[in-house]
């Protein structure tokens, strides 16, 4: 285990070798330092290539000693640096030129490496601090949303603790698409890896019904100076494998210069609720139609009789769909025994949930010197989830720190320290709304159900069947159980995780000699996690069954640890013009996961004393390590012309332990070339173009497998045998592994161009970008007879090509300001082969199967394919004898593709002395999702939409029942037997099997009731595809600065206070009675599966931001 | 000199870094917490422990209990639209799991085709002494691989397994039902000799297969008899579409059985059912009844016409283990045409499954085949084939069984019944509604019948499948509201997870509905 340490001794032994000389000659020079505003005091003089230095006065002057021929460098933060090489002269004023321009701003690409945005021959997005922090986001991709071209994020419900799943430039591999590669100051974050190829919420139903999070949210947004967003293959092949999908370099905070340390503080509060709910219908209660009423022996209407009841009838509490009776507020009996009113409750949906908030507060003291620098900086995150009982506390702290050994030889070092507390981690209300036994009636009162979903003992509400644990609290009815169990669950069993992180990184640069610089660097991401579960008896031990008892506790934890080395020497010179700079480097990468799990059994022995000492049973337990070491060797080659010609070429040789010995070796190149042709034609180009860049880059990039995915290996356990004691056992694998199994390799190609008109008025970065992904690895779903339920393989070709499109724009420049940008992303992700012997890859399969979210070869990925109402040769749909639809499910159409065509984001800042206003609005256009859910709520009468029919205020056909039980049209007030008439007709406009146009009426109920039920028989097309576009109001922020003589008097420098506002409103969506944004899970398809989450939040609150 | 050192410890660092890395890549490669090697007899025992054979909660509440057992009425069920509608994700679970290890099962073909695999690349002398493994686990694999056939028809079979054999994917063809029957019973017969002359096994391999084999203890014995009784229980199934070679092949085996050896509990009624009946019993640290599996479906009240029609009439004497009063003062079962309401109030009303024979019972092993059921086989072969006298003996004598096997039940869930006298048994056996009398064929509805009763819940897939050959016991089925799925189904429909997947499917696609019968059902 240690041997894998080997890979970064190399670095350690580098940081023993500190090596320095000086020796000088003297005379005094004196001068004034000022830039725009007037005399600079704290500017920076300093002897080029020393660490000798002085800082300016109050009156921007300064004095030093130094010699005939050295350098002296004239430095403030925001300005231009200078440099004058001393001649004969004793005073140099220097005027310092604002740095107001991109021209010479600096990317951090891979490693860490600085790089001239100029020079870049790839698209790179970079966002400020203050883009992420105004609107009080509790994480930094939240506040992403529409800022990066390319970059799509989705943040599952259920508040700060819930997963952000990023993802840049389409679908890059099918099976593990995962997050961007986050690097925070040049080491790996390790997201959520340790989850496997399974990654979290994928599963709807039958998966671990907790919302989970990833590493994401451990970043302190309040900490991040900047994050590059680095797309394409070239841009990121440095890092091989790990940022297939992506590259997101986040660099935190330093010291900043000024009159000495500084203090922040910061503050966010909001309040959140939920919002954008379903729009229920709230005139028909609980019931069936008429002939599955008088099935379960109810009226025609729905009731069911009840002496108790005072008007002779209650409601049909059991069932689970809405074609009853009026809610007219008759007084009925309850299922809880009391006489209540038959009314609705129209928010009784928004009642499950509270109202949240979320508090952050932020405080950094920093510094910077010559020698050294430092930021010291703590947070705390306080969150209460709309779900009740549930919430999340977080410390962080970090130290960000960079010290100057001697003039050759610096050292960074940054640590950070995240602890966080989740209590009761939300669910999600999959089980309210894709089941059926999830469905409540409309008139049903949250807070009634909230209170007897206890007893008065504290024990789990008593159904109608099982009186004798609580005569007097027992149900009186049958009801749908999954609401009250929901609230049992949430409101009384308790989870509780807590994480501590550490991640950290040393650094030590060393200017081996001129042109010649060593960079080693060891970095650690460190996790130790435990969780409690404490389930409650749910009834008396006196109750329970011979063998079991109820409740349960269990505890888990898991130690996580990422350990990254890396190491680059760079050669840098300049031959005449050119200007070239070669590197060789060495990174690695290990990672071990380990998790323990241990629960009782069978449930507890003692009523509500946890302890695994109270197990009834034997205690379940496992323990499970995962390890995986990848490295690589990689060159670099830069080569510049005139500073408006670049050409950069790399190679990368990586090895990696998740594949089998003979495929783990692999390498793979990446070239990128710019050409600034402002520059290099200045004299013939037109005036108002003051930037043009064009550029062009290829990369190509290996992703092996997930750990353990390809092993060929067996379960082995003991079993515990009444008649030959322990005897040892073998399983085989249901997933299959691959002996043969290849990386799967990205090649992408880019071309962009960059322009700046009117003095950097107007920016417009265009980029279009082509990938493909050979032998896509992804365990393939088989026929079971194949022995397996998957196995891995390489499986086929898919790619993506797109636009992305950044237009930005200053239009007022004065007292009024207006800053606007406006961000497009165009995907088209495509399947060019597959494997031979593989027709369609099917990720997702619903319905019984009538419902697949596929990949064909030559279709664009991520079609939906459905069971269509059967047509007859005309197209005309069919009709049975029933008056119902036929399905025919021996074919599928395409109805959708879960990948949206456009997204994007237009923000504005607004400016006008000490206010301002930021209103972000991001977009996502074309696309379906699948939503079981939905279809299941139209089957139940659940929505608005259901009332189409229902009565003949909703175009409900007027019909009487004749003696033969036909349907029979009418416009009178009875039949012509006196028989009654009905106005809930629909008439379904198709044909017969025998070409005949559908004559027959149908109660609207059956229709809905028929044709959105679960499963196959249903009309899944138009009950569960739906369109899923929208345009939102992500961000508003309205921001006022006190004035700076106010500020000062308080002793303050700067103080700032803002109202912020996130996802207020739609201003436009397709879904209507759901929020676009729903859909959980890691899986690039789980994007368009809704199953039922959580409903989306709105939130609003304030923020403070001051400095000392 | 310094920096030349240094340059060279940096380089030699460098050396031991790569070759280093070499090699913990390997080492990393295979997951630390699974077995890379393979052996027969310790996959032999992952094949044997199968939850699929006992009554686990995911087999009963998923498999038998809404299916089998509702198209049998050998459990009582809430009436709802789709009753009789198959569930497409539960039996495609049961079918994985008879492939692979889905979850529930332990994947008996996938795991065979692994022994093969690991048998066949064996040197001659260490197959001989795994040769006891390989049969004893074809024989248990073509008893698995009857029930699915039962139940679908045609399944892929000979060319299964393809990834256990070849590590590639290759879909199976769907071998065909009637031929593949064929198969299994010649298999059997060969496994059944192989045993018979197994008897001198070197020591180390007797005792490595006494401990690996949790089934049956390593008694060769018993394994023949296994392999015979299943043979014939196959040989009966196919009796009506292929009488003369079933009529052939039984009377052979009756009439010798020396040669042929039965699971017949030495053809006394108060037998033993723990050392006679082929029982994979629970593991001991089982602390699982079927109580969630039988009450949360709602298929906890009496079955109504085992009990009203059947059991109390004969005044049963297995009554009071299988069926609880539920504190009314006689036993009764709810009738079945009650409606979703009707059963909702008045489910107390009326008896229930007994608690300590089957809800409560942690002990109740999974049953594989007993001698009752043969016994009942061998009167109906008597009945049609042989002498009548025969038939009453055989059948007198499984009735008794019967009654044993479920006083073996109910005392092994610490149940205190007495096991009944002498004389109610005799009365019960020879004087009362199920006494063996009437014609021929009001004899067979009997053996039929009784047959049907001692399958029970537990072997709901047993009880349809004679169901469905037989048409008895003579049930009346309470049609359902649901288009399409108004009346039982004859097969199970092939589940999404075979047949989108297989590309053969279009090869059985036609008989893919569940109205087309298995071969067998012909009468």
């Amino acid at each position: 285990m240690q041997k894998s340490y080997y890979a970064m001794k190399c670095a350690l032994i580098m940081l023993l070798l500190l090596v320095c000389n000086i020796a000088f000659a003297q005379v005094q020079i004196t001068g004034t330092v000022s830039d725009d505003s007037g005399p600079v005091p704290g500017a920076s003089v300093i002897i080029k290539g020393t660490t000798k230095g002085v800082k300016t006065d109050v009156n921007g002057k300064y004095s030093i000693n130094a010699a005939k021929g050295e350098v002296l460098t004239f430095s403030f933060v925001g300005d231009l640096p200078q440099e004058v090489t001393i001649a004969d002269q004793t005073v140099i004023n220097i005027k310092l030129a604002v740095n107001n321009t991109q021209l010479g701003e600096v990317v951090v690409t891979s490693f860490g490496i600085k790089r001239q945005a100029r020079s870049l021959g790839y698209a790179t997005s970079t966002v400020t601090s203050k883009d992420i922090t105004e609107a009080g986001n509790t994480n930094f991709a939240s506040a992403l949303y529409g800022k990066v071209p390319g970059l799509k994020v989705v943040t599952a419900p259920g508040g700060a603790s819930s997963a952000v799943n990023m993802q840049i430039r389409g679908v890059n591999s099918i099976n593990y698409q995962q997050q961007p590669l986050i690097v925070v100051d040049g080491v790996i974050m390790r997201n959520e890896n340790q989850t496997g190829s399974n990654g979290v919420n994928n599963n709807g139903y039958w998966d671990d019904q907790r919302i989970r999070g990833n590493g994401i949210l451990d970043i302190n947004p309040d900490d991040i100076e900047s994050i590059s967003v680095l797309k394409g293959a070239s841009a990121t092949a440095l890092y091989g494998s790990d940022a297939t999908f992506g590259l997101i370099v986040i660099t935190t905070k330093k010291g900043a210069k000024g009159k000495g340390p500084t203090v922040d503080f910061n503050y966010y509060g909001t309040r959140e609720r939920a919002a954008f709910l379903p729009k229920f219908q709230n005139i028909y209660g609980q019931g069936y139609d008429r002939a599955t009423n008088a099935a379960v022996g109810a009226t025609e209407d729905g009731w069911i009789p009840d002496a108790n009841s005072p008007s002779g009838f209650r409601p049909n509490f059991r069932a689970y769909a809405d074609f009853g009776p009026k809610m007219d507020g008759q007084q009925v009996q309850w299922w809880d025994g009391s006489i209540r009113p038959f009314s609705p409750q129209p928010n009784n949906y928004k009642d499950i949930f509270r109202t949240g908030y979320s508090s952050l507060a932020n405080v950094a003291v920093s510094n910077q010197t010559d020698n050294y620098n430092y930021r010291l900086s703590a947070s705390r995150l306080d969150y209460g989830s709309i779900q009740r009982e549930s919430g999340l506390q977080k410390n962080t702290f970090s130290l960000n720190s960079s010290i100057k050994l001697s003039k050759r030889v610096s050292v960074d070092l940054i640590a950070n320290y995240v602890n966080t507390l989740t209590h009761n981690r939300p669910y999600q209300t999959y089980q309210l709304n894709s089941s059926y036994d999830g469905f409540f009636g409309r008139q049903e009162d949250m807070n009634l159900i909230r209170q007897k979903s206890q007893t008065s003992q504290g024990y789990d509400w008593v159904p109608y069947n099982q009186k004798s644990r609580n005569p007097a609290e027992a149900f009186m009815f049958n009801v749908r159980p999954n609401l009250y169990d929901y609230f049992w669950t949430t409101l009384k069993n308790t989870y509780d995780e807590n994480e501590n992180r550490l991640y950290s990184s040393g650094t030590l640069n060393w200017e081996i000699v001129d042109h010649l610089k060593f960079r080693g660097r060891m970095g650690n991401d460190f996790t130790s996690r435990s969780s409690e579960q404490k389930d409650y008896n749910q009834y008396a031990a006196a109750f329970n069954p011979s063998n079991s008892s109820t409740g349960s506790y269990g505890v888990t934890s898991g130690i996580y640890s990422i350990v990254y080395g890396d190491a680059l020497l760079t050669y840098a010179n300049k031959i005449k013009d050119f200007d070239y700079s070669v590197s060789a480097g060495f990174t690695s990468r290990s990672e071990r996961y380990k998790d323990e799990s241990s629960s009782t059994a069978n449930g507890l022995v003692t009523e509500n004393w946890f302890t695994l000492n109270n197990s009834y049973g034997i205690l379940n337990t496992s323990f499970n390590r995962q390890y995986l070491l990848k490295y690589g060797y990689f060159g670099i080659l830069d080569l510049s012309y005139k500073n408006y010609l670049f050409l950069e070429g790399t190679v990368r040789q990586e090895s990696a332990s998740t594949l089998p010995a003979q495929n783990n070796t692999y390498y793979y190149p990446s070239v990128n070339g710019s050409f600034v042709f402002s520059d290099a034609f200045k004299d013939h180009m037109p005036s108002f173009l003051s930037y043009g860049k064009l550029r062009a880059a290829y990369g190509v990039v290996g992703n092996p497998a997930l750990i353990y995915t390809s092993n060929i290996v067996y379960n082995q356990s003991s079993l515990q045998t009444v008649t030959a004691g322990s005897v040892p056992q073998l399983t085989i694998p249901s997933d299959y592994g691959n002996s043969n199994l290849k990386p799967e390799m990205k090649h992408e190609g880019e071309v962009g161009l960059e322009t700046r008109f009117l003095n950097d008025r107007i920016g417009i970065d265009v980029t279009y970008y082509n990938n493909r992904t050979k032998d896509i690895i992804m365990p393939l779903q088989i026929a079971s007879s194949n022995g397996a339920r998957s196995q891995i393989v390489n499986a086929g070709e898919i790619g993506n090509h797109g636009w992305e499109i950044a237009l930005n724009a200053s239009p007022l420049n004065g007292t009024f300001k207006w800053q606007t940008r406006l961000n497009f992303a165009f995907n088209r992700a495509k399947v060019y082969s597959l494997a031979p012997g593989i027709p369609q890859l099917v990720f997702y399969s619903a319905e019984q199967d009538a419902i697949r979210i596929t990949a064909k070869p030559g279709e664009e990925l991520g079609n939906i394919y459905v069971n269509p109402i059967a047509t007859d040769s005309k197209g005309n749909k069919m009709v049975d004898g029933t008056g119902l639809y036929v399905i025919d499910n021996s074919t599928y159409v395409k109805a959708g593709n879960v990948l949206p065509k456009v997204t994007g984001g237009f923000s504005n800042s607004f400016s006008y002395k000490n206010f301002s206003l930021n209103v972000l609005i991001d977009y996502r256009l074309g696309g379906q999702i699948v939503s079981t859910p939905q279809k299941y709520g139209m089957g139940a009468g659940l929505y608005e939409n259901t009332l189409k029919y229902r009565d003949a205020a909703h175009g409900g056909l007027s019909y009487y029942v004749n003696s033969a039980g036909t349907y029979v049209p009418t416009a009178g007030a009875a039949g012509p037997g006196g028989e009654k008439v009905y106005h809930d007709g629909v008439l379904l406009p198709g044909v017969l099997a025998n070409g005949q146009p559908n004559t027959q009426i149908i109660q609207a109920s059956t229709y809905y009731f028929n044709m959105f039920q679960w499963g196959q028989t249903a009309d899944n097309q138009d009950g569960a595809i739906y369109n899923n576009s929208y345009v939102k109001l992500r961000e508003l922020t309205l921001g006022y600065t006190l004035p700076s003589s106010v500020s000062k008097a308080l002793g303050v420098n700067n103080l700032r206070f803002s109202l912020i506002g996130r996802n207020l409103f739609y201003i436009y969506r397709t879904l209507k009675n759901l929020d676009p944004e729903t859909m959980i899970g890691s899986q690039w398809w789980r994007q368009g599966v809704d199953e039922g989450t959580m409903p989306a939040t709105r939130s609003y609150g304030f923020s403070l931001n001051a400095s000392f | 000199m310094k920096k030349t050192i240094l340059n060279i410890s940096l380089v030699l660092s460098l050396l031991v870094t790569f070759t280093s890395c070499k090699k913990s890549l390997t080492n990393y490669y295979n997951n630390p917490e699974k077995s890379t090697t393979a052996s027969v007899p310790t996959l032999f025992t992952g094949m044997l422990n199968d939850d699929r054979v006992r009554p686990a909660y995911w087999n009963l509440r998923t498999y038998l209990m809404i299916q089998a057992a509702i198209y049998s009425q050998t459990a009582s069920f809430p009436n709802s639209g789709n009753a009789y509608q198959q569930n497409d994700g539960y039996t495609g679970q049961y079918w994985s799991d008879f492939y692979y290890p889905a979850g529930n099962g332990s994947g008996p073909l996938g795991t065979y085709r692994t022994m093969e695999q690991v048998y066949n690349s064996l040197p001659a002398d260490q197959q001989a002494n795994q040769a006891v493994f390989m049969q004893a686990a074809k024989v248990f694999l073509y008893e698995r691989t009857a029930k699915m056939i039962d139940a679908w028809g045609d399944i892929p079979f000979s060319e299964a397994g393809n990834l256990e054999t070849h590590s590639t994917i290759k879909d199976p063809k769907f071998d065909d039902a009637k031929t593949l029957y064929s198969t299994l019973i010649s298999g059997l017969n060969d496994a059944a000799t192989y045993f018979s002359t197994a008897s001198n096994l070197p020591a180390n391999v007797k005792a490595a297969f006494a401990k690996q084999d949790i089934l049956l203890s390593g008694n060769l014995d018993m394994w023949r008899r296994y392999a015979n009784s299943i043979r014939l229980r196959l040989l009966m199934r196919t009796s009506f579409v292929d009488e003369a070679t079933a009529k052939t092949a039984v009377t052979t085996m009756l009439a010798s059985s020396a040669s042929y050896p039965l699971i017949d509990g030495g053809n006394v009624g108060n037998y033993n059912p723990a050392t006679s009946d082929v029982l994979l019993q629970p593991l001991s640290t089982n602390l699982n009844s079927p109580l969630n599996a039988i009450t949360e479906g709602g298929s906890y009240s009496a079955p109504d016409y085992m009990l009203n029609t059947v059991m109390l009439p004969a005044n049963d004497p297995r009554i009071p283990v299988i069926f609880a009063k539920y504190g009314n003062p006689t036993y009764k079962a709810m009738p079945i045409t009650f409606t979703a309401d009707q059963q909702e109030n008045n489910y107390t009303k009326y008896s229930i499954v007994d608690s300590t024979t089957f809800l409560n019972n942690i002990k109740l092993p999974g049953i594989l085949i007993t001698a009752a059921e043969v016994n009942f086989l061998k009167a109906e072969a008597n009945e049609r084939w042989g002498n009548d006298a025969d038939a009453q003996t055989n059948y007198n004598t499984a009735l008794q069984q019967s009654v044993s096997f479920f006083y073996y039940l109910n005392a092994i869930g610490g149940g205190k019944v007495p096991y009944p006298s002498a004389s109610t048994i005799s009365t019960f056996v020879n004087s009362s509604t199920a006494a063996f009398s009437g014609t021929s064929t009001q004899k067979l509805g009997l053996i039929w019948t009784q047959k049907w009763l001692n399958y029970g819940f537990m072997q709901a897939d047993e009880a349809w499948s004679e169901y469905r050959r037989t048409k008895y016991p003579q049930l009346t089925f309470v049609n359902q509201t649901q288009a399409g799925y108004q009346i039982p189904p004859t097969r199970l429909v092939y589940p999404s997870v075979e047949s989108s997947n297989n590309s053969n499917y279009n090869t059985v696609r036609g008989k893919d509905t569940r109205t087309t019968k298995i071969f067998w059902d012909v009468k």
